[in-house]
């Protein structure tokens, strides 16, 4: 959804002789509504112009509508209904107005001429109402803004293969320490002094699945035995492990709105903690902490990547 | 003006900083002082102290540290280079711009120490007297 930021109503008449007033603006004939993401796709906003007279026959009232704080580039149309309510004979009205318009790198729109129109065959001096309502601004893209939201649980891989169910979702913290060079007289941060100090970048969650193979991922170095009825074990403490106790690249892929996916990637990492717990009636939960850890020195650690939809 | 210490040996010209971004460039635990070269005594009498003062040494003690690995061979040039009796050009970066020649303080000896396994920095700790005759003075900035 759209936060439409602002938007104005221009009243205006193609002679002097006649003004249209909004009741909810000033003098000016000029009306600045405040319109919010609940008056896009669906949301409505019930406005009441009136047109107050001489007019004379042959001329018309008009209104054009301009936007501001919209999502620069995106796609919308603009609709609304007007109701004439008595005042003048001979009137016509256009009562449904739909229109597409585009927004400008600046954020700002404008759809010409799809506001009130009336017409009258003749002289009239009388007060004219028109409702304006139903009025809607309808997102028809992927506004920008929503470009890059992420949305749901997302989906453990190791090595590309899913681990199975997940509950929960995960949490991604590269846990980022972050220092200032100290200097003599320094009584506060400065600016250019800071340097990464420390990463211990790591993936939180509780997952359902449980097979050998994730016991084994879990205690990385570990060892198993049996064929049908599988025992797995830790690894001898005091042992390095090697490399190849290491799980390969770990990602949690969480999907976008817009069809793409926010991915946080471990090259390399191991499961550093995790835990059981059962409950009453419901799935038994294991919780993970999955750290990652540099392939070599200087290696990276680990990505964040944004994949197109 | 940035912190430095430059000097000129048998290779060629050098110069020593850490290569941080100022302040981090400064020298660190600047303390300066002055040393009266000669003879004293107390006049058992009246406890006054007479001194014949041969000469007068202007010196500072500092530190100057977080020196990356790759400075090493610079900071024991630096070194061999005071121990031989070589001056060398010291640059305060303080509010006053203040630059001093130098050369190693006598009885001193510069020390090279590895400071910070971490970052794998070092610190090189001198005592300088300086050429002229005029204390050696820095003021940073808080």
């Amino acid at each position: 959804m759209t936060t439409v930021a602002s938007d104005t109503f221009e009243s205006y008449a193609n002679t002097a002789a006649m003004t249209a007033v909004w009741q909810t603006t000033d003098d000016a004939g000029i009306m600045t509504v405040s319109l919010d993401g609940a008056h896009v796709s669906g949301g409505t906003k019930a406005l009441k112009a009136v047109f107050s007279g001489p007019i004379l026959g042959g001329q018309t009232a008009q209104v054009s509508r301009s936007f501001t704080g919209l999502t620069p580039g995106g796609a919308y149309t603009f609709r609304r209904r007007a109701y004439y309510i008595g005042g003048w004979s001979g009137v016509t009205l256009n009562t449904l107005v739909t229109e597409d318009f585009s927004v400008t790198a600046d954020g700002s729109g404008t759809v010409a001429d799809v506001g009130v129109s009336l017409a009258h065959g003749g002289d009239v001096t009388a007060d004219a109402t028109v409702w304006l309502d139903d009025i809607e601004i309808i997102s028809e893209a992927p506004p920008g803004n929503t470009l890059y939201v992420a949305y749901d649980a997302g989906v453990l891989t190791i090595g590309g293969t899913a681990w199975g169910l997940t509950r929960g979702g995960f949490a991604y913290d590269p846990q980022r320490t972050v220092e200032q060079w100290p200097y003599d007289g320094n009584l506060y941060p400065v600016v250019a002094l800071d340097a990464v100090a420390a990463l211990q970048p790591i993936l939180k969650g509780d997952v359902l699945t449980f097979s050998p193979t994730h016991a084994l991922y879990a205690e990385p170095g570990g060892s198993q035995s049996g064929a049908v009825d599988i025992s797995t074990t830790h690894v001898a403490p005091g042992t390095t492990l090697s490399e190849g106790d290491y799980l390969t690249n770990v990602a949690w892929t969480v999907p976008r709105f817009d069809g793409g996916y926010i991915r946080y990637r471990f090259p390399s990492a191991l499961v550093t903690r995790y835990s059981a717990k059962s409950q009453d009636n419901d799935e038994h939960l294991v919780s993970l902490e999955i750290a990652a850890r540099a392939a070599t020195v200087g290696a990276v650690l680990y990505y964040v990547d944004h994949l197109a939809p | 003006m940035a912190t430095s210490i430059a000097f000129t040996d048998g290779t060629g010209a050098a110069t020593l900083t850490n290569g941080l971004t100022a302040p981090a460039d400064r020298f660190g635990n600047w303390t300066p002082d002055i040393a009266l070269i000669g003879p004293s005594a107390v006049a058992t009498g009246t406890g006054v102290t007479s001194m014949w003062a041969f000469r007068t040494d202007y010196v500072v003690s500092f530190e100057l540290d977080k020196l990356p690995a790759s400075t090493q061979a610079v900071a024991l040039r630096l070194k061999a280079h005071l121990l031989g009796g070589g001056t060398c050009t010291v640059t305060t970066g303080d509010t006053s711009d203040n630059t001093y020649t130098c050369r190693l303080r006598p009885g001193t000896v510069p020390d090279l120490t590895f400071s910070d396994r971490k970052r794998l920095r070092y610190t090189l700790a001198l005592e300088l007297k300086n050429t002229s005759a005029a204390p050696l003075l820095c003021e940073y900035s808080l």
